[in-house]
């Protein structure tokens, strides 16, 4: 064994201090080619540059010596030194990198700035490959991002290559490299590029494998970003549970619920959230949305309203509403909607239709219009708002507003908006508009249409068009009867014989047919026409239907007058009929006319015992009353007065028939009322207005109860009453024609029915007594009615025998006055129209007796009265012979008007004068009825007093009557009061007058007196004819006063008559003046009896 | 000679008027008295109910019961056509009333004569009857005529109070 160790030679501490001298030595010596040339320059830049120059100059070529100078130059900022040297580098990769860092140095000296210098010097780095440190971090300052990524991928560097990705804004290609290399420390890193990648699903999850799971936002956050809803759903109720009233965690857990299908969760969210925002309108759109997927539509509409008044709502909720409201039958509401609609100028066509509908359905008008007016307002007019309009006025029956519409209206012209306006006017009796209106549709297949236009064409006598609509209404269906009948009337108008020849020349005529051409043929009043649809009616006489035809027949031979036809044609067609009640009916009124007592004892028999109609009620009356059955008719009657109280024709025959019963004062009632309310012309119903008024214009006086008694002219048949009012019937017998006629002083009429000689001789005998022909009427009377007359037969005596009669008279007067007598013998004969009487008498008077012959003819002929008279006297000492001529007219119903001449005639001023005087005088007068009581007389006269034996005028004057009467009574007795006066105008002469023996003096003064005087009498005078009053007598005293004597005088006339053997009067009569024209008292006695023959 | 002519006067006077009455009648001054309408026989129209307009103030001036009047219907429209009529009408009302005693009657003439004077004539019949019974507990019927120029109206004054001069009032 070995312990011997061997020696060392050098310390470990020499050694290293040997090294160092060394170094240090060889750092001095060659500084840049030793240790550091590629590293750095030396801080000794002098010192190096002097070095390296001073080595160039040894090695031009070294390029090594070049390259560590250029990188001086560049590091001192020598850049134009550099750039020299470096031009003499040959091309390699340090002279590129070296031009590069040149380059950057110089770009970074100029300011760094965008400019060609950076471009170039990042085109020199991009196409540079064998990149360094130094290029590195240059390429790495200029931002070239993506070439550095590229490097580093080369480099194996991925996830710094991922960094440099990202820098150059290329996250996929990072993320391609985290995909790769993923774990958890670059988790965090890989997350946000994964979201920068625009992929949050890769995002969310590496989040779930390397996140913290208790980072519950980043979690709701990514899983929000990754569409992971359900994740985010949980996330974010763990964040709701945390803070329940953070708004933000309410809106995104509602929405997240809405998200996973958890509307209902949502709702309750949203209930909250609108709590907290009560005015945020996406809520409550919100809220309206989830309502309604909720299908709680009638909560969606509360909801919608309230976006509706804050203006938050599409078009596209506004229809879903809409349908909504509809669905739910909330018209108030969907109409809320229109009306926002409308505002909004969102409503078209389709969408206002269904808003007037909805109004419809809530039924207010007024708000329907209102809506109408507002869209208007907003939309202008349109077609289908004045549609609208118009229908709801129509509707609503606001006539007014639909007329005034009309001017106006743009809305459809289709038939039935025509028919509403149309129908506006016609309800005010405006068919001319109505018509036009109508006229604004030309064509059209609506037949109620057409219908209103025949109506109103027809209203305002527009006969083309009434034609034209029916000819339309014919196209469309076949008319009606009646229309049918218009129609060929309208086509055939004024050429009757064309339409009946139309009608008749149909083939195969049905029923209907016939009875149209019968009731044409009737109508046009043809008696061809009638024979031969009647010839044509007896070929199927058993053919039932046809039974109106047969009726129409009856009723226009009735109208003809063949009243035997009408009771054979009306038979057939009540047998055809099978008494049908129309047809008896008319039967009825036929019997009636025909006085067929059976057929009227059994219609009454069979039909009283019926609840009667109105126009039974009236043939029941009418028969009862023919049949004098009073308490019938009044039953009747009475009926049918109180249904139809306005009926004043059932009024009058219901006032006849009480009198008949006896109930006088309600009749009286009843016809105070009919003088009230029958019409008040002058000759409608001008009989019973007569027989009423005297009654009512005196009422302190008896009544006057029948029309003889104060109106001897009126009618006064009794069957009259029953057809005074009858003034419509198309059914009249001639004497009921008459009857008429006459009480309505109609003239003509009457002389053409006379003219016919359809009238009984009664009738017309009462005819010619209505014209004023009283002789014909006599004349007639005597020739024509030899049968012992009747009341009604005297009732025309008396009126007219004053102008017709034959008499024999003998009067003696035994005191004339003016101390005459005479005794006459005359004869009273009916000649030429006149009525003659032939006197002889024989006068003592004053002793110029004679023997006096008179002729007088009078004539009454319509309204004229002519009284012409010859006379001679034959006096013992002078005659005369006298000519008087009195004419009258009748110039209106209250006044007459004459002219009386006079010659030669007696002249009873006084006894001298009456004996040896005549008279010639002209007299002009006139009487005048103030009414049916007063009457005044006024005449005026020239006269003239002459001789009889020489012709020689006495006295030249005038004389002047006046008189004013009183009828206080018209009858039982007559009673009249009066006042007159007389008042001769000459001057008073004394004259000498020739006689028989000596001159005589008379004293000649004018006559004045003033009188008043009262008169009875039973009759109108004594003379002939006579009028069937035994005993007559009249009685009439006076008391005047002559103005000339001053002289009060009375005087008094009486007599009275009786009737011997029937048609004659014996009489007696006497008169006294207490003071005649020359003041003496005068007597007269005349006793007469005369005879008829 | 006065003594002959004055009992003719009054006789003259007074031979005018006809009456035939029941004994006079007390009513206790606390009932009523329905008046119906007066029935017109006559021929003058309205006779019935000038006859209770006269009627009713004479009743009420001789200071008797009270008297209530059935309502008259005026109208213009038609007028009645009989008196049975108005008294239905009556009858009608009169059993909405508390009426004890119902007076009715009728009136028999009412007019002017004819004749030169036209001298007045009235004539009518009253009743009074129990309420609800039939038959009258008192009736009076009269007739007169008056003289030339008297009215038909004084006339009726005098037959009417005449005839209800026999209605009394009990103490």
């Amino acid at each position: 064994m070995n312990n011997k160790k061997r020696p060392q030679l050098v310390s470990f501490k020499t050694i290293l201090a040997i090294l160092a001298v060394s170094c240090f030595a060889l750092y001095a010596l060659f500084p840049h080619t030793l240790f550091f040339e590629e590293e750095a320059l030396s801080q000794d830049y002098t010192f190096e540059k002097s070095y390296l120059n001073a080595a160039l100059n040894t090695d031009p070529n070294n390029e090594k010596l070049r390259a560590k100078k250029i990188e001086l130059h560049i590091g001192l900022s020598e850049y134009s030194q550099a750039t020299n040297e470096l031009n003499k580098l040959p091309k390699s990769d340090k002279k590129t990198e070296l031009g590069i860092r040149l380059l950057y140095a110089l770009w970074v000296n100029s300011g760094a700035r965008e400019d060609d210098r950076l471009e170039e010097l990042s085109l020199k780095i991009t196409a540079f490959n064998n990149w360094n440190e130094k290029v590195l971090k240059i390429a790495k300052a200029i931002g070239l991002n993506e070439k550095v990524a590229q490097y580093y991928a080369q480099k194996n560097q991925p996830l710094v290559a991922a960094d440099y990705w990202l820098s150059a804004g290329m996250p996929i290609k990072a993320l391609a490299i985290y995909k790769k290399y993923i774990n958890a420390d670059i988790a965090v890193k890989a997350i946000e590029t994964a979201l920068g990648a625009d992929n949050p699903k890769q995002a969310y999850a590496w989040w779930k494998t390397y996140g913290d799971a208790k980072n519950t936002k980043r979690t709701l956050y990514l899983a929000n970003l990754a569409g992971n809803t359900e994740d985010a759903a949980k996330a974010i109720e763990v964040l709701l549970k945390e803070q329940p009233n953070n708004t933000q965690y309410l809106t995104q857990a509602m929405q997240l619920r809405l998200a996973n299908g958890n509307a209902k969760g949502a709702e309750q969210l949203l209930a909250k959230l609108i709590l907290k925002s009560p005015s945020d309108k996406e809520l409550h759109l919100l809220n309206w949305k989830i309502k309604r997927w909720q299908n709680k539509p009638r909560e969606a509409l509360k909801e919608f309203k309230w976006l509706m008044d804050n203006r938050a709502v599409t078009a596209a909720m506004l229809t879903d509403s809409i349908n909504d409201a509809n669905a739910l039958y909330l018209y108030q509401d969907a109409d809320e909607i229109y009306e926002y609609k409308a505002q909004n100028r969102n409503l078209k066509g389709n969408g206002f239709a269904k808003w007037m509908q909805t109004n419809e359905f809530i039924g207010n008008p007024k708000q329907e219009l209102n809506h109408i007016e507002r869209f208007e307002q907003i939309n202008g007019k349109s077609t289908l708002s004045q549609y609208w309009k118009a229908k709801v006025l129509h509707d609503t029956g606001n006539l007014k507003a639909l007329r005034a519409l009309w001017p106006t209206y743009s809305g459809p012209k289709k038939e039935e908006d025509l028919l509403w306006i149309a129908r506006a006017f016609w309800l005010k009796d405006d068919f001319n508009t109505a018509l036009q209106v109508l006229k604004n549709k030309t064509q059209s297949s609506d037949d109620e249409f057409w219908s209103a236009q025949v109506d109103m064409a027809m209203r305002v006598q527009d006969k083309a068009q009434e034609l034209y609509a029916l000819e339309q209404l014919k196209k469309i269906s076949p008319l009606s009867v009646g229309d049918m009948l218009h129609y060929q009337q309208l086509r055939f108008a004024g050429k009757p014989k064309e339409l009946l020849a139309y009608l008749w020349a149909s083939e195969n005529k049905t029923d209907r047919q016939l009875i149209q051409i019968a009731l044409l043929s009737t109508q046009v009043n043809d008696a061809e026409a009638v024979a031969r649809i009647h010839a044509e009616l007896d070929k199927q006489r058993y053919n039932k239907a046809l039974y109106p035809a047969w009726l129409l027949l009856s009723n226009w031979y009735q109208n003809q007058s063949d009243l035997n036809y009408a009771y054979t044609t009306l038979n057939r067609a009540a047998k055809l009929s099978e008494y049908n009640p129309d047809v008896v009916l008319a039967q009825g009124w036929l019997a009636l006319q025909m006085h067929d007592t059976v057929m009227i004892e059994r219609i009454l028999a069979n039909y009283s015992q019926n609840d009667p109609s109105y126009e039974w009620t009236q043939l029941l009356a009418s028969l009862s009353i023919h049949q004098k059955s009073y308490n019938s008719a009044y039953f009747y009657l009475r009926k049918l007065a109180i249904s139809d109280p306005s009926d004043l024709t059932t009024l009058v025959n219901l006032a006849d028939v009480m009198k008949q019963l006896g109930y006088y004062a309600n009749a009286t009632e009843l016809n105070h009322y009919l003088l009230q309310h029958l019409p008040k012309d002058k000759y409608a119903y001008r009989g019973l207005m007569f027989r009423w008024a005297g009654a009512m214009a005196m009422p302190h006086l008896m009544q006057l109860n029948t029309m003889d008694e104060l109106a001897s002219d009126t009618i006064g048949e009794p069957r009259t009453n029953w057809w005074l009012a009858r003034r419509a019937a198309t059914k009249l017998e001639p004497w009921q024609k008459l009857q008429l006629y006459m009480t309505n002083g109609e003239f003509n009429k009457v002389k053409q029915l006379m003219a016919k000689g359809s009238l009984s001789k009664l009738d017309e005998l009462n005819a010619l007594l209505y014209l004023k022909q009283p002789y014909a009427t006599m004349q007639r009377w005597y020739e024509e009615l030899t049968d012992e007359p009747n009341e009604s037969q005297l009732s025309l005596l008396r009126n007219a025998r004053t102008s017709y009669f034959r008499a024999l008279e003998v009067n003696a007067s035994p005191e004339a006055g003016l101390n005459s007598s005479q005794y006459d013998v005359n004869v009273y004969f009916p000649y030429v129209n006149g009525q003659w009487k032939l006197s002889i008498s024989d006068q003592q008077n004053l002793n110029n007796n004679g023997l006096l012959f008179a002729i007088e003819d009078k004539i009454t002929r319509g309204r004229w009265y002519f009284d012409a008279k010859i006379d001679s006297h034959q006096g013992s000492f002078a005659s005369r012979q006298g000519l008087s001529l009195d004419s009258r007219y009748q110039w209106n119903a209250r006044t007459q008007v004459g002219l009386k001449l006079e010659y030669n005639v007696e002249n009873r001023q006084s006894e001298a004068l009456l004996s040896y005087a005549q008279l010639d005088k002209a007299t002009a007068y006139v009487n005048y009825n103030i009414d049916n009581r007063q009457n005044v007389q006024l005449s005026a006269a020239a006269m003239s007093f002459s001789q009889r034996d020489n012709g020689s005028s006495l006295i030249n004057g005038q004389e002047y009557n006046a008189r004013y009467q009183y009828s206080i009574l018209k009858d039982r007795p007559i009673w009249n009061a009066y006042f007159s006066a007389q008042w001769q105008d000459f001057e008073r002469v004394n004259a000498l007058i020739n006689t028989e023996q000596r001159p005589l003096i008379i004293d000649l003064q004018p006559f004045r007196r003033f009188a008043l005087g009262t008169s009875f009498a039973s009759t109108g005078s004594l003379e002939p004819p006579y009028l069937g009053a035994s005993p007559s007598w009249l009685f009439d005293i006076s008391t005047g006063y002559q103005t000339l004597n001053d002289t009060v005088d009375v005087s008094v006339s009486s007599g009275a008559g009786w009737s011997v053997m029937g048609d004659d009067l014996f009489k007696l009569q006497l008169g006294y003046q207490s003071s005649n024209k020359v003041g003496n008292s005068d007597t007269q006695l005349q006793l007469g009896y005369y005879v008829h023959f | 000679m006065f003594r002959l002519i004055l009992p003719c006067l009054v006789l003259l006077l007074s031979a005018c008027t006809t009456s035939r009455v029941a004994d006079d009648v007390e009513l206790n001054s606390s009932v009523t008295v329905a008046l119906l309408p007066l029935v017109n026989h006559a021929q003058t129209p309205l006779a019935g109910e000038r006859a209770e307009d006269i009627l009713a103030s004479i009743w009420q001036q001789n200071k008797l019961p009270a008297l209530i009047r059935a309502p008259r219907v005026n109208t213009k429209e038609l007028p009645p056509l009989d008196d049975q009529y108005r008294l239905d009408n009556a009858m009608q009302w009169l059993s909405t009333q508390q009426a004890d005693y119902v007076l009715s009657g009728s009136i028999e003439e009412w007019r002017y004569k004819a004749g030169l004077d036209g001298e007045p004539v009235v004539a009518l019949t009253l009743s009074l009857s129990v309420n609800g019974q039939t038959t009258p507990v008192w009736t009076g019927t009269i007739a007169k005529s008056g003289w030339g120029r008297d009215s038909i109206a004084a006339t009726a004054q005098d037959v009417i109070a005449d005839l209800i001069s026999y209605i009394e009032v009990s103490e």
